[in-house]
């Protein structure tokens, strides 16, 4: 015997199956006595009116788009195992959407004021037009310079030398770190303070800045502090680092979004 | 259905509540009887169901599923009934010499009675996928939905109490063929 042969004997037997006659009434007594004393339990949380109480139809849940059984050659009858109808809803994916959207925003506004200025997370951070101070500090020179070449015009020495290239040890902004080169040409009169240039150059793999200052020195002393104007290069174009340089060995200064002023144009007077 | 006297009892009517219980017992008893196989137990279960659908009604959500709640309701009271009266088991009824000697001159056994011994056999997982699914012709989805179980747990059951069944009906075959062939023998 097969399922095919037996279903149809099962329904028929049960159906004719032979049912005591059912006491309605005294049944439906003894529970009525019983229900004064019955409470009823409240329903639960949501309420029925915010719940849908249809089913949401979809685009894809057309007709022509359900599964149906193939029918089989041999006569038994198919039994479709599978969910038919797509799982995807519309309402839940906004629903779900909105809930993100929600959640992130409110974690986004939600940054400490403090942290505020670092940036926030999930942001693009963007350059501040802000000036932004510095320190850096010089380490010890690699290879050697370019010895001093000098030419004495009308008693007066010209020269020109260059000093080993320096690693920036210690830099609190790193588009100042780097490794830093050192020229320096300048103009000894006899019995009197040389008038010194030295042209500073500091690179790194996102870009070089690059400027000179200018101070006197007199043979014999400490070097004087030098401060430089340099303009950014490549990644730091349109930037300024305006720097001071302590024994030309200790440097802190500003990095500028802006180019200095122009000079104020003073007209002679009278 | 009347859904509004489904609402009128979610309200605390008991007199709408009792004109429910009137109208469903005779459905609800007819079910239980089906299952548990025992007039007194099946009168239990169907008072215990009805004393269930009074304190659980303001549950259902959707009074048009109010008769498929009801059925769900009617299970838990005949599982709770049959693990009540433990006895149950002992019921089945094993085919015995006694039963063999209903066999008839030409050695058949009526279906019927093939299919009780056969359905007394069944646990009550079976019993209640069979009743429902072949009594109320409950589709899959509606017999997973009403018990709350899986789909998959349903087609299981079904699978399994469909295969019971035939094999006791297989087996007690057998045995009326043996029975009939010492009968001829004898003679």
């Amino acid at each position: 015997m097969n399922d095919e042969q037996l279903q149809p004997l099962l329904e028929a037997w049960l159906r004719k199956r032979e049912t005591p006659r059912p006491k309605v009434q005294a049944g439906v007594a003894r529970v009525m006595a019983n229900v004064p004393r019955t409470r009823q339990q409240r329903r639960w949380w949501p309420r029925p009116a915010i719940r849908p109480t249809t089913r949401t139809s979809t685009a894809t849940d057309t007709a022509e788009n359900r599964l149906r059984p193939i029918p089989a050659r041999n006569g038994h009858a198919p039994t479709l195992l599978w969910r038919t109808q797509t799982m995807f809803s519309p309402v839940n994916a906004i629903a779900a959407g909105a809930i993100i959207f929600v959640l992130g925003g409110v974690y986004l506004i939600a940054q400490p004021f403090d942290q505020q200025r670092q940036g926030v997370p999930g942001a693009e951070t963007t350059d501040l037009a802000e000036p932004v101070p510095f320190t850096a500090v010089f380490g010890s020179g690699s290879g050697q310079g370019t010895p001093a070449t000098c030419e004495q015009i009308d008693g007066v020495n010209h020269c020109l030398d260059s000093r080993p290239s320096m690693v920036i040890t210690e830099a609190s902004d790193p588009r100042l770190s780097g490794t830093l080169t050192a020229s320096i040409s300048s103009v000894q009169y006899p019995d009197h303070p040389a008038f010194v240039t030295v042209t500073y150059r500091i690179y790194n793999a996102d870009g070089t800045w690059q400027g000179a200052g200018t101070t006197t020195r007199t043979h014999g002393e400490a070097n004087p502090p030098l401060t430089v104007l340099l303009v950014g290069e490549r990644a730091y174009e349109g930037l300024y680092a305006w720097m001071d340089a302590t024994d030309w060995d200790v440097a802190s200064g500003v990095i500028f979004p802006d180019p200095p002023p122009e000079p104020t144009d003073l007209a002679p007077a009278g | 259905m009347d859904q509004d006297l489904v609402v009128r009892v979610q309200a605390g009517d008991q007199r709408a509540f009792e004109t429910l219980a009137t109208a469903d017992y005779a459905r609800l008893q007819r079910l239980a009887y089906s299952v548990l196989a025992d007039p007194a137990s099946a009168e239990d279960a169907t008072q215990q169901a009805l004393l269930d659908i009074w304190r659980k009604v303001r549950r259902l959500r959707d009074p048009a599923k109010y008769e498929a709640w009801s059925y769900r309701l009617l299970v838990r009271a005949c599982y709770a009934e049959a693990r009540r009266q433990s006895k149950w088991m002992t019921r089945v009824d094993l085919a015995s010499a006694d039963e063999l000697r209903a066999v008839d001159a030409y050695g058949v056994v009526a279906d019927r009675d093939q299919l009780e011994r056969g359905f007394q056999r069944l646990s009550m997982d079976h019993r209640v996928v069979i009743v429902l699914r072949f009594l109320l012709g409950m589709s899959p989805e509606d017999l997973a939905a009403t018990l709350a179980i899986p789909r998959w747990t349903v087609y299981k059951r079904l699978q399994a109490a469909t295969r019971a069944m035939r094999a006791a009906l297989d087996a007690d075959a057998r045995s009326v063929a043996v029975v009939a062939g010492k009968q001829e023998a004898l003679r």
